[in-house]
């Protein structure tokens, strides 16, 4: 495999709160490199928004990277003083926001807004930023660009405003690009529209993409890797097709038992998690999973779980793995 | 696309609707309330650009003679709102009056504006020590009732005009500050923002074309009504005693107190600065409601909407 783009190494990140130190993400390491799509799934508050915004040091204010690097192009993201990674984010890393409703600056026209990150990296004048603009909107499908450029976000449906979101991601073209749940608040039909988008651009333009997303269907439809996140960390990696094939982590599984199937038995019933995600208030001492798991043993309870390759490019953070065949044989 | 396309495009997006200001406006338009605050504000303003114009005599001239058979001769076709008690005309020295109510109007709460502006953005945007140091201060000057604090400051700078414009000024600037620093405090948080510190924006754009642009609705609110107080406090400094120096000066609060000893025999001397007082201050307290209504965020799109209820209820019983 080429070499890769992004390289992160055991990011840990902690919120200072009112409550409490927050271990908010507890060594997470994933590579991606040009034109591969990494999936990281996990449900809310796992960390995976954290994340991304700790590589591009947009951290809110209570939190802080603790431990880990991230390299890029031969720097470490995570050592770089502001003024240089603000160089780097929206031109070569940008990122694409779950909730574009919110997102986009309300008193600003959408052209304004695509036009700004061209303004601050390349110092493009108005005139030829905004027949960028034009051209961007043009590119992730939204019809009569031109006349709608000057539109205020509130004239755009949802689905537009995210397509305006990835236009201005895409503006200064990124090598890697992060879309943090960028589907997760539009219509089905909207959503396949969108990931088409994303699709594309990794394909024409070899961009890396990093998909956040909690929906496991978006994620076996695009990535080739797929992380599961859970309390901060990855508790299991592999290709798109063995984690979804054999999971063997019990909280994969336990993803996958949750989303109704068409083609299940009658009878089967959707197998829910039981109890609640764990506040991440303490640094985790045992398998974040063990108080919700089916499949625990003496050891969950002792020590954290290290990444264990099972078979090549399959790793689990599990002392008891479930077997091989629990899901495959629960679908035939 | 060609740039003459373009520029056609940007022609029509002046004229088209849909930004905040022309959602605003279009709203405005619709409150009665605020139409009578916009023509008692209009004719506030063209009075005072036009005094000299629309006067019927100057502001100053004494004609003895009409008040030699005791103070004072009342409303008649000459004088229409009568004479004070040295005869001068008491129309024309209204007229000139609303001259130095919107001259110290304006200047002092742009004054107070912009250092508040100033001052609340960094306390809110840059926050910590800074944010601290400076809301201690304004909170300082908030503990003194404002009237009380310009009327300090007059007394250190003696009396006069401009000190005047730099009490009410002064007074002005820790209630803009504050209003500013909450606001700031709310949209610094916006997913927006985040999202401009995301694409690599200065610290300045952000602050600049993200925050501020979101957080200055409040502050035209509140410039409009402390307008409104601060003709009140020219008025009632003026009233103390502590206006301009020049006793012939036609400034509504002095005229004020310079009539007390005829209130008795020709009450309409004090009654019509009083009433132009009371109007001038009504009309920007009506704009500011309105347009407090009309910036609303929560209200915004609502003519539309209703709009389209009636259009909905028009084709379900046609």
């Amino acid at each position: 495999m080429a070499e890769p783009l992004l390289q992160v190494e055991g990011l840990e990140v902690q919120f200072w709160t009112a409550r409490g130190q927050v271990y908010a993400v507890n060594g997470v390491s994933f590579e991606v490199s040009e034109g591969e799509t990494l999936g990281i799934v996990g449900e809310s508050g796992c960390g995976k928004s954290v994340t991304s915004l700790a590589l591009l040091g947009i951290l809110p204010r209570a939190g802080r990277v603790v431990a880990g690097s991230a390299m890029f192009q031969g720097r470490d993201l995570l050592q770089l003083p502001d003024k240089e990674l603000r160089g780097i984010r929206g031109k070569d890393i940008a990122m694409i926001f779950q909730d574009p409703m919110t997102s986009l600056n309300p008193v600003l026209t959408i052209g304004r807004q695509i036009v700004e990150p061209l303004e601050t990296h390349f110092g493009l004048e108005r005139k030829a930023a905004t027949l960028r603009a034009i051209e961007l909107l043009d590119q992730v499908g939204i019809p009569s660009a031109a006349a709608r450029v000057g539109d205020y976000p509130h004239q755009f449906s949802g689905g537009m405003r995210q397509r305006a979101m990835i236009a201005i991601a895409l503006a200064c073209e990124p090598k890697v690009l992060i879309a943090d749940e960028p589907t997760t608040a539009l219509d089905v039909t909207i959503q396949a529209q969108i990931l088409d988008v994303l699709r594309n651009l990794v394909v024409d333009r070899k961009t890396a993409l990093v998909l956040i997303t909690h929906d496991l269907g978006v994620v076996a439809g695009t990535c080739e890797r797929v992380n599961v996140m859970y309390g901060g960390m990855f508790m299991e990696t592999g290709s798109a097709e063995q984690i979804f094939a054999t999971p063997r982590h019990p909280y994969t599984l336990g993803l996958l038992q949750s989303v109704p199937r068409l083609d299940a038995t009658r009878r089967g019933k959707l197998q829910p998690i039981e109890g609640a995600p764990r506040d991440m208030l303490s640094q985790p001492s045992a398998c974040p999973f063990q108080p919700r798991c089916r499949y625990e043993v003496e050891e969950s309870r002792m020590s954290v779980p290290p990444l264990r390759e099972l078979e090549p490019g399959h790793w689990v953070a599990c002392f008891n793995p479930v077997p091989a065949e629990e899901w495959a044989g629960s679908v035939a | 696309m060609s740039i003459a396309e373009l520029e056609s495009r940007e022609i029509q997006l002046g004229a088209s609707t849909g930004g905040l200001w022309s959602d605003a406006w279009q709203r405005l338009r619709r409150n009665p309330a605020a139409l009578v605050g916009f023509f008692l504000v209009g004719a506030f303003v063209v009075i005072a650009l036009f005094a000299p114009l629309i006067a019927p005599y100057a502001p100053k001239d004494q004609n003895i003679l009409l008040v030699a058979n005791g103070c004072c001769p009342g409303p008649s076709s000459a004088h229409w709102f009568g004479v004070d008690q040295l005869g001068r005309d008491e129309l024309s020295r209204i007229l000139y009056g609303a001259r130095f109510s919107l001259e110290i109007g304006v200047v002092s709460v742009i004054a107070g504006l912009s250092i508040g502006l100033l001052l609340g953005s960094i306390a809110g945007y840059i926050g910590g020590f800074i944010d601290s140091l400076i809301m201690r201060m304004m909170d300082i000057m908030l503990a003194i009732p404002g009237l009380l604090l310009a009327i300090g400051i007059v007394a250190a700078l003696g009396p006069g005009l401009y000190q005047i414009m730099i009490a009410v000024g002064v007074a002005n600037v820790p209630v803009f500050a504050r209003l500013l620093r909450g606001s700031v405090l709310a949209q610094r948080e916006q997913d927006f923002v985040l999202a401009a510190r995301a694409v690599g924006a200065r610290k300045r754009q952000i602050l600049f074309s993200h925050i501020l642009p979101n957080a200055i609705s409040p502050v035209i609110v509140q410039g409009t009504l402390a307008m409104a107080t601060a003709i009140i406090d020219v008025a009632g400094l003026g009233f103390l005693g502590l206006g301009p120096q020049d006793p012939g000066t036609p400034e509504w609060g002095t005229m004020l107190t310079q009539v007390d000893l005829y209130l008795q025999s020709a009450p309409f001397l004090a009654i019509i600065p009083g009433v132009a007082i009371v109007l001038s201050v009504l009309g920007f307290n009506l704009i500011g409601d309105g347009l407090r209504e009309a910036l609303d965020p929560k209200l915004r799109g609502r003519v539309g909407r209703i709009g389209r209820f009636k259009l909905a209820k028009a084709k379900t019983s046609g």
